[in-house]
């Protein structure tokens, strides 16, 4: 208690003493020779991912294959070049120990990526990876999963996630899944399936039939529940199906037509727009008491509602000034305002999950552009053009867009159109396109798989 | 009595601990604030300096054969066999433990520490007549001055055509985007020319260097939207070669959990230096002034890339 009781001049004596040893401290930096980087390259990152090592032919098969699905992870993301492995000198097996880094310096890589998998004694999966770099020769990251063997693909998703981390400084985004609408059948004419599908394309699956016209899927927060609009009986109404079961129920019985829905970031609400006597507004309903909310109120046309990362606020597009527009407002409904003034009609705004930007979809002189913009409307800038590109969806985190992009076709009647999803890199690099069987429109990225579901225990 | 006493002493143990604390952390924490390299007002007078002495160092060896007597003999490169790098030896690398399992943070494996090059002993070159100050301090590079074009400079003869020369390699040069190949035979170019050492480091040679650390640092993609700024000491060996391991300045940022954007930030740039190195532009027989090199990054020109 002694030491609480301040007397006046200790604190000058120590405010001395501190500053004392703030010189003793700089004093002996001596005058080196300064130079200052600003710039840098963006070209991608050559690794080295080695096929994981197996002591039996199964084993050998699968270290092989997680390999690959970590190598495809890297390189769709841009900002690595795998190496390929046809250039590696050094074999899993002679890598048991410790690599030899000198031979990984030889083919130019700057890290390396070296794995085990097994099989325990009861059947299960065990994989470890780690990631070396090869300059230091040190260990960056490693981690090992136990799992079932059919679950060998997630787990390669997570290492891809933790090597993405340790050298970008971001959050993975390859354990995660794309909803989307998949189309088939002649243009005009076509059928459409609520459809859901690992990231990298693989495990794709239909969660409805093709009888209906359904629109906008988006996941709930833990992805157990998807929300989306139907016409059934000619009717458009908002959806809610359990993915696991395949249950739905139509959302609240609403007297005009439901769309645009979007869960709440926890799960909670799903909010969308109601069209009622020439009127769309933005309505929330609490998932758990069905009590419903009115957010705006005006003869325009609010709609496209999606919540911020904190759920605070809402963004939304707006006709109210005459054309199509991004307004942002407080989670209450109150405080309405715009942030896009540039020409041209803004729409289907998505809020980054990092919270400092909004995609968009900006229509300029019949030209279709994907764009971002801070929420206090500064800093645009367009990422994609094209005859038609739309609806931005983020990954878990907040890196890359996927968006689908509608190419005409020849044929008189559109004959050849193709609808695809397409993503792109937020610094506006790597467009490609994302393989799906089928046509696909209006793609929704899930958060982040938990590692807990399905991964399995920890050794 | 005795209760005061003994308070007395109690309390001056406390001042004492709370003062050794306030030392020892100001010399853990390395004042990263203190660090006013950034903050110093440049002295007015260098760019005078600097451009005086950037003509020098900058003539091409094939222009400055024609303009001027040959160089003095001189060592361009400090002999070889000063400092012969032992061979790294790995001594029977030790089995790295199985990784953490799962979601646990990785320890790093330990590795040997890279082994130092024994006693790299100093070449004495021709001693340096000026004190390091003044060839050190002008320090303050503005941003991304683009390399000045090599220029003949004729100091005897001047004639029109010289004159001619000298503005068509000048507007051709600003024309052209430096790319590589050029940058390797201007960088060859330096190496090839003797230094005044009573002048400081040509602005040149520095960013000679800078440029060479940049076509190598791949900014990772947490980086280009952030304003962190990472400071590195390196060693440099009489023949621009690394010397040890690139020392990371910013300690605190670097053992702050969760701050996973700066270890790979700064990570990348100590892949950068290494890519980098050896340094050979840098003229051998002024090692003296950059043995030590104290390199910032910092992409805040490539922000919103």
């Amino acid at each position: 208690m002694t030491f609480r009781r301040p007397t006046p001049w200790p604190l000058g004596v120590f405010l001395a003493l501190l500053a004392f040893a703030l010189f003793a401290a700089a004093a002996p930096a001596e005058a080196a020779l300064q130079i200052n980087i600003n710039r840098g390259s963006l070209n991608p990152m050559p690794i080295a991912i080695s096929n994981f090592d197996a002591t039996t032919p199964a084993m050998t098969e699968t270290g092989a294959n997680i390999a690959s699905v970590v190598r495809n992870d890297l390189g769709s993301s841009g900002l690595f070049r795998p190496i390929a492995p046809a250039a590696f000198v050094q074999t899993p097996a002679a890598m048991r120990v410790t690599p030899n880094f000198g031979d990984w310096r030889a083919i130019n890589a700057q890290a390396l990526v070296t794995g085990l998998a097994e099989m325990t004694p009861d059947g299960r999966l065990h994989v470890e990876f780690r990631l070396w770099d090869i300059y230091s020769n040190q260990q960056l990251v490693g981690f090992q999963y136990f799992t079932t063997p059919e679950n060998w693909r997630r787990i390669a998703h997570l290492v891809s996630d933790a090597i993405y981390k340790a050298l970008t400084g971001e959050e993975g985004y390859f354990d995660s899944r794309i909803a989307y609408v998949a189309e088939t059948g002649p243009y005009g004419r076509r059928a459409t399936r609520i459809a859901i599908m690992d990231e990298d394309g693989a495990n794709n699956r239909y969660l409805t039939g093709d009888r209906h016209l359904v629109l906008t899927p988006r996941f709930s927060p833990n992805q157990q529940e998807i929300t989306y609009l139907a016409y059934i009986n000619n009717r458009p109404r908002v959806y809610l199906m359990n993915v696991a079961t395949g249950q739905r129920e139509v959302l609240g019985d609403f007297p005009g037509m439901t769309f645009a829905p979007r869960f709440s970031p926890n799960g909670n609400r799903v909010i969308m727009s109601m069209s009622l006597q020439g009127e769309t507004n933005i309505y929330t309903m609490d998932l758990r008491t069905r009590a419903i909310t009115r957010l705006t109120d005006d003869a325009a046309i609010d709609t496209s509602p999606c919540y911020s990362p904190h759920g605070n606020h809402i963004v939304f597009t707006s006709d109210r000034g005459g054309s199509p527009q991004i307004y942002i407002m407080n989670a209450d409904g109150s405080n309405p305002h715009r942030i896009t003034f540039s020409e041209g009609d803004y729409e289907t705004p998505a809020w980054s999950p990092k919270g400092n930007w909004i995609a968009f979809t900006k229509i300029y002189h019949g030209t279709f552009y994907i764009g971002v913009i801070h929420p206090d409307g500064s800093g645009e800038r367009l990422l994609s053009e094209s005859f038609l590109d739309e609806g931005p969806t983020w990954a878990p985190n907040g890196q890359v867009i996927m968006f689908w992009r509608e190419t005409p076709g020849s044929g008189p009647q559109g004959q050849g159109t193709h609808v695809r999803l397409w993503s792109v890199n937020l610094s506006g690099y790597n467009l490609r396109q994302v393989v799906t069987p089928t046509d696909a429109e209006d793609p929704d990225w899930s958060s982040l798989g938990s590692v807990n579901t399905s991964a399995g225990s920890g050794g | 009595m005795k209760g005061e006493e003994a308070r007395e002493v109690r309390r001056g143990l406390a001042y004492s601990l709370i003062a050794h604390g306030a030392i020892l952390a100001a010399i853990l924490i390395n004042l990263p604030w203190y660090d006013t390299s950034e903050n110093l007002p440049p002295p007015p007078a260098i760019d005078v300096q600097l451009a005086k002495v950037g003509l020098k160092t900058n003539v091409p060896p094939e222009l400055r054969a024609k303009a001027s007597p040959p160089p003095p003999a001189r060592q361009t490169h400090v002999a070889k066999p000063v400092a012969p790098k032992p061979p790294p030896k790995v001594a029977a690398p030790p089995v790295p433990p199985p990784p953490k399992p799962q979601v646990a943070v990785a320890k790093p494996v330990p590795v040997p520490p890279p082994p130092k090059p024994e006693a790299t002993p100093k070449p004495t070159p021709k001693p340096v007549a000026k004190p390091k100050m003044a060839a050190v301090k002008p320090v303050p590079v503005p941003q991304r001055v683009p390399v000045p074009p090599p220029e003949a400079k004729s100091k005897n003869a001047f004639d029109a055509n010289k004159l001619a020369q000298m503005l068509n390699l000048e507007i051709k040069h600003q024309s052209t985007a430096p790319d590589a190949a050029k940058t390797k035979k201007r960088i060859a170019a330096y190496s090839q020319t003797p230094s005044n050492t009573s002048e400081p480091l040509s602005l040149s040679l520095i960013d000679a260097v800078r440029e060479q650390i940049e076509r190598n640092w791949l900014i990772p993609v947490s980086a280009r939207d952030s304003t962190m700024v990472i400071h590195i000491r390196i060693d440099l060996n009489p023949d621009g070669t690394l010397q040890g391991t690139p020392e990371i300045l910013d300690t605190l940022a670097m053992n702050m959990p969760g701050n996973a954007a700066f270890r790979a930030t700064a990570q990348s740039a100590v892949r950068a230096i290494y890519e980098s190195q050896p340094f050979k532009m840098l003229p051998a027989d002024r090692y003296q002034e950059w043995q030590t090199i104290d390199i910032s990054f910092s992409p805040k020109d490539m922000v919103n890339q």
